[in-house]
């Protein structure tokens, strides 16, 4: 899968890299703020975007959520520290992976992610260490995805 | 903003007593009824009552209010008695149907000096508490943003842990790694995470390289502009320069005695970038490397993402040579805009 990463620490961008591309996905980005990673999506669609929330610019991660979802369709995944910012939000996105998070970590709620959308998966989003799902937006995605798949 | 509420629903009182607090310069607000002595409370700097308002009505309404005070707050209250009847039911539970109040008996006929300076120590107290409020509020912001920063020094831990365990062969080899970058870490941590200002690229070479020219201070020679870096490029910055010398205290020019390196920056004219570059001479001879290491891995990464640069590596026989090419939008802006920049912190 394509996966947009945005996150504005170097160490952090390199580990996401690294663990996604040795599990077979491509990476578009790293974008550092809101305005870089819509520029990006515009000239290629990614499957699912990894997004912090403290970004630089003016626009945060949950402003870029909205977006991503409402224009573009793409789901997202946090991967934040301020958990407790994201969880008083209503936001579209898919969960939180909180950090710190380990690549594998990473990677497993990536895969995880990718089975549901693709409708190989029933039933809830497995267990992955480290991340919170949203039942909420779970249930916004689904059915979208269901018409597509049918 | 902050006004004094009269509430005196009877007879000329409010006009009397509003025109008097405006004669002596104090905001005020006379309220016609309960629902606006209420929505206006906890922003208001005193509220002065009349014996009449207080019906068994206002004082349940009041009271909720009241009771719903934030802890720094005790809303001084001024009310207006004709002649106290201290056992009498009037005054009974009054402190504890006015809760969190600083509560002023005052009784009629009130004289002009006896009110005005009541109300004045009123204003004065409650101003007290909300300093006291905007300081809970600067402590609360304060804890809240330390509390993200140790999570992200926590996170980049976690990240140097990870990356060098995958990268590294022997428990040897992955401690003498991971203590290195800790170490790298460290050195930076104070100037560039748990600070908001922004630092030149000169100051981070010098903390970063210090341990490299220990022995010999002419070794490593740098020459960069005081271009300014904020903590995340400046973090990206001072990792990559350090996977740059702990490579060339392994096999590159900082390996040999007679090995040397030069660090400046150069921007060509009407140039978007500045060129960093990393040279390294006398050392021995260079091959390029066989496989991907993954502390250029790394400076790859990080100079293409957070610095939004591009990296020119060359592996030349007489020594490495390492470019980053930084866009000037990556820095920040001036010292002037830095200042501006730079929080309480």
């Amino acid at each position: 899968m394509l996966i947009l990463i945005v996150e504005d620490n170097s160490l952090l961008a390199f580990m996401l890299e690294d663990a996604l591309t040795a599990s077979g996905h491509r990476v578009l980005g790293p974008a550092l703020s809101a305005d870089e990673a819509l520029g990006l999506v515009a000239q290629e669609r990614p499957a699912l975007a990894l997004v912090d929330v403290d970004l630089e610019g003016t626009r945060s991660g949950i402003d870029l959520v909205h977006e991503l979802h409402e224009r573009h369709g793409v789901p997202s995944l946090f991967a934040t520290g301020q958990l407790q910012q994201v969880c008083a939000n209503a936001t579209p996105a898919l969960g939180v992976l909180g950090k710190p998070f380990s690549p594998d970590d990473a990677a497993a709620a990536v895969d995880a992610v990718g089975e549901w959308l693709m409708g190989h998966r029933a039933g809830p989003l497995p267990a992955v260490a480290n991340l919170e799902w949203f039942a909420a937006s779970n249930r916004a995605w689904r059915p979208q995805r269901r018409v597509r798949e049918h | 903003m902050h006004k004094t509420l009269v509430f005196a629903p009877y007879r000329q009182d409010a006009s009397l007593l509003g025109a008097l607090l405006g004669e002596h310069g104090i905001d005020h607000l006379c309220c016609t009824d309960i629902d606006e002595v209420v929505g206006s409370l906890h922003e208001c700097t005193a509220t002065i009552v009349t014996q009449e308002a207080l019906t068994p009505q206002t004082l349940d309404a009041l009271g909720g209010a009241l009771a719903a005070q934030p802890p720094w707050s005790e809303l001084p209250f001024l009310l207006l008695l004709d002649g106290v009847q201290r056992s009498g039911p009037s005054l009974v539970g009054l402190e504890d149907a006015l809760p969190q109040t600083k509560l002023t008996i005052l009784q009629r006929p009130v004289r002009v000096v006896e009110l005005l300076t009541a109300v004045q120590a009123a204003v004065a107290a409650r101003r007290r508490q909300f300093e006291l409020r905007d300081h809970i509020a600067l402590q609360e912001e304060l804890q809240r943003e330390l509390n993200h920063r140790v999570k992200n020094t926590l996170a980049n831990v976690y990240a140097i842990y990870h990356l060098t365990r995958r990268q590294s062969g022997s428990l040897e080899d992955f401690a003498e790694r991971f203590e290195g970058r800790l170490n790298a870490l460290s050195r930076v941590h104070a100037a560039l995470v748990m600070s908001s200002r922004p630092r030149s690229i000169a100051d981070i070479a010098e903390l970063v390289l210090e341990p490299y020219r220990s022995s010999d201070p002419e070794r490593i020679q740098v020459d960069l502009s005081p271009l300014l870096l904020e903590s995340a490029p400046a973090v990206a910055f001072a990792l990559s320069l350090h996977e740059l010398a702990t490579n060339a205290a392994k096999y590159g020019a900082l390996s040999a005695p007679s090995g040397h390196v030069e660090l400046r920056c150069v921007m060509a004219p009407g140039s978007e970038a500045v060129d960093i570059t990393w040279q390294e001479t006398g050392g021995p001879a260079v091959a390029p490397p066989t496989r991907r290491g993954y502390g250029t891995a790394y400076v790859r990464s990080a100079v293409k993402g957070t610095l939004r640069g591009a990296l020119e590596l060359v592996f030349a026989p007489e020594g490495l040579r390492c470019v980053m090419a930084v866009p000037l939008s990556t820095f920040a802006a001036s010292p002037a805009d830095a200042e501006a920049v730079a929080s309480v912190l």
